[in-house]
């Protein structure tokens, strides 16, 4: 569920990943924030060029936010599985419950379980309607 | 210009619930309703009309073997000629339970035969007729529920089902039969072992009961034989079958309704007990809920609107009514109880090929993964057929249940 527009961003466990590249790829508009663990590694402040070190850093941290990913696709299917499984289970106790309300009508479908000759006629009349291309009057 | 009074809005309807509108239900009602008695002493009555039912049956299916031996004597097997061609002997089965609505009707009368001399090779077809011809009423109970499309088509489903699967079981066995005498070899050795001489104590338990059961019913059955002792065997031995005949379609159907009425709250029991139990939970309701009922018919009659409400599918329903075959199976064993000796063995025997060819069926189309879902496939693509045009429908049950059985019997005949 996402929050509604205009609301107050709640801060996630993502608050504390490195900020990447925005959106299209370019350089992000916010850039790094201060205090923030991206601002003493990203390598485009320094003067002196890519600094190996903090190239390496980031690539560490590239690997944490795939095995984060990772993780959370892991959770979601888990989570759609979860929500199916509950979902069929449901569908079931509904069905079932159905199956047994149905089944206390019993006395009803044994009385209703024999065969009306009207209906059978209406039927045969219909069917010979159907054979003469006229559409039968009820 | 006054405004006409807005009509209320409708209040959606649960699909079971406009299901069961499209057809009105009379109140379940005991056939002794007319009687002055209520409550414990209704149950009473209607549990000795049961009994009495049976007591009928019995005697009747006994006046049946007696006046078949009477009428045909020694030449049972040449009157019964022209139903020697198996198929002529299937359709004979389907026609008359089609018929009579009624399979029990159809392979009680038969046993009685059997033990009057009709040879087994004969009865066989009949009987496997019989299955077909018991999926009838089914087929006709869902025709009521006609007016919606999506009811229809799965009410019409859940009654071809069991078309399907007694075709299916034909188109297996009767040429099995024919090759290889499956089930008279079965059933042969089944009646060696429970109504044999050397059957041990299972075959004496039987003799027992057959005993005991004949001693009850033999004044009845000596009474009747008495008063048509005047006339010419043939005669006298033709009166007393139609008198059998009348009897078994009278009780039987007597007995179906009494125990409708006594045993719903037990039925009731079992098939909340079977729900989301699986296939052969489905199996054991259907046979036990036809053993209580005495009737194929009403089970099946009832897996109608079961589905055609949508709460149950197809898939659930067909196991139901392959219990429904072997449930009836009981009749034609309780039948077999009204002879003793020699006639006891064949009519044992009659009643034991009923039992084993549905037990075989169930087992071998249920069993093989191949063939199960055959019959539920053919009752899906027909119901897809029923919704688009009536005439195939008209084109089933006129077809399968009268015009073929009567144009093959001309056939033979003439």
């Amino acid at each position: 569920m996402s929050a509604p527009n205009g609301s107050a961003r709640q801060p996630s466990e993502f608050d504390s990943l490195p900020a990447g590249p925005g959106p299209g790829g370019g350089p992000d508009e916010s850039g790094p924030r201060p205090g923030s663990s991206d601002a003493r590694a990203d390598g485009r402040h320094s003067p002196a060029g890519p600094n190996p070190a903090a190239t390496a850093h980031a690539g560490t941290d590239e690997a944490s936010i795939l095995e984060l990913l990772a993780d959370a696709e892991r959770t979601v299917a888990l989570l759609r599985e979860e929500l199916t499984e509950r979902q069929r289970a449901r569908a079931r106790a509904e069905r079932t419950a159905a199956q047994h309300a149905e089944v206390d009508r019993l006395a009803e479908h044994l009385a209703n379980a024999q065969v009306h000759w009207g209906h059978v006629r209406s039927f045969l009349e219909a069917a010979v309607a159907e054979l003469q291309h006229q559409p039968p009057d009820r | 210009m006054s405004a006409a009074p807005a009509a209320p809005p409708r209040r959606p309807v649960p699909a079971a619930a406009e299901a069961s509108t499209t057809t009105p239900a009379p109140p379940l009602r005991s056939p002794l309703h007319f009687l002055p008695l209520h409550g414990r002493r209704l149950r009473a009555a209607e549990w000795i009309t049961v009994a009495l039912g049976i007591y009928v049956l019995i005697t009747a299916v006994t006046l049946i073997g007696s006046g078949f031996k009477l009428a045909a004597g020694q030449s049972a097997g040449e009157l019964f000629q022209f139903a020697s061609n198996p198929f002529v002997g299937l359709m004979i089965g389907l026609l008359a339970t089609a018929l009579t609505q009624s399979s029990s009707t159809t392979t009680s009368i038969t046993v009685g035969m059997v033990a009057g001399g009709l040879p087994i090779e004969i009865a066989i077809p009949i009987m496997l007729g019989a299955n077909i011809g018991t999926t009838m009423t089914s087929t006709l109970v869902s025709l009521g529920m006609a007016r919606d499309r999506e009811t229809f088509r799965r009410a019409f489903g859940a009654a071809t089902v069991h078309d399907m699967y007694n075709l299916l079981s034909v188109a297996i066995f009767l040429p099995l039969e024919l090759m290889f005498g499956v089930l008279r070899r079965s059933s042969e050795w089944l009646t060696a072992q429970t109504a044999g001489s050397d059957g041990g104590m299972i075959a004496g338990v039987f003799t027992g009961l057959g005993e005991g059961v004949r001693a009850l019913t033999a004044p009845g059955t000596a009474g009747l034989t008495y008063l048509v002792s005047p006339l010419p065997d043939v005669a006298a031995g033709i009166v007393l079958v139609l008198l059998g005949v009348v009897g078994i379609l009278a009780v039987i159907n007597l007995i179906g309704r009494l125990l409708k009425v006594l045993m719903v709250g037990r039925a009731q029991q079992v098939l909340h007990a079977a729900i989301g139990r699986g296939p052969l939970s489905g199996i054991a309701s259907g046979t036990l809920m036809t053993v209580m009922v005495q009737s194929s018919t009403t089970t099946t009659s009832l897996a109608v609107p079961l589905a055609g409400s949508g709460t149950f599918t197809l898939r659930q329903i067909y196991p139901f009514t392959i219990g429904a075959n072997i449930g009836t199976t009981l009749t034609a064993l309780i039948a077999a109880f009204a002879f003793t000796g020699a006639e006891a063995g064949a009519a044992l025997q009659a009643a034991f090929v009923h039992v084993l060819y549905n037990v075989f069926c169930a087992v071998l189309i249920f069993g093989l993964p191949l063939l199960r879902p055959l019959p539920v496939l053919g009752a899906t693509w027909l119901a897809g057929l029923a919704v688009k045009s009536k005439l195939y429908v008209a084109a089933w049950v006129l077809g399968v249940f009268i015009i073929i059985p009567v144009t093959l019997i001309m056939a033979t005949v003439w």
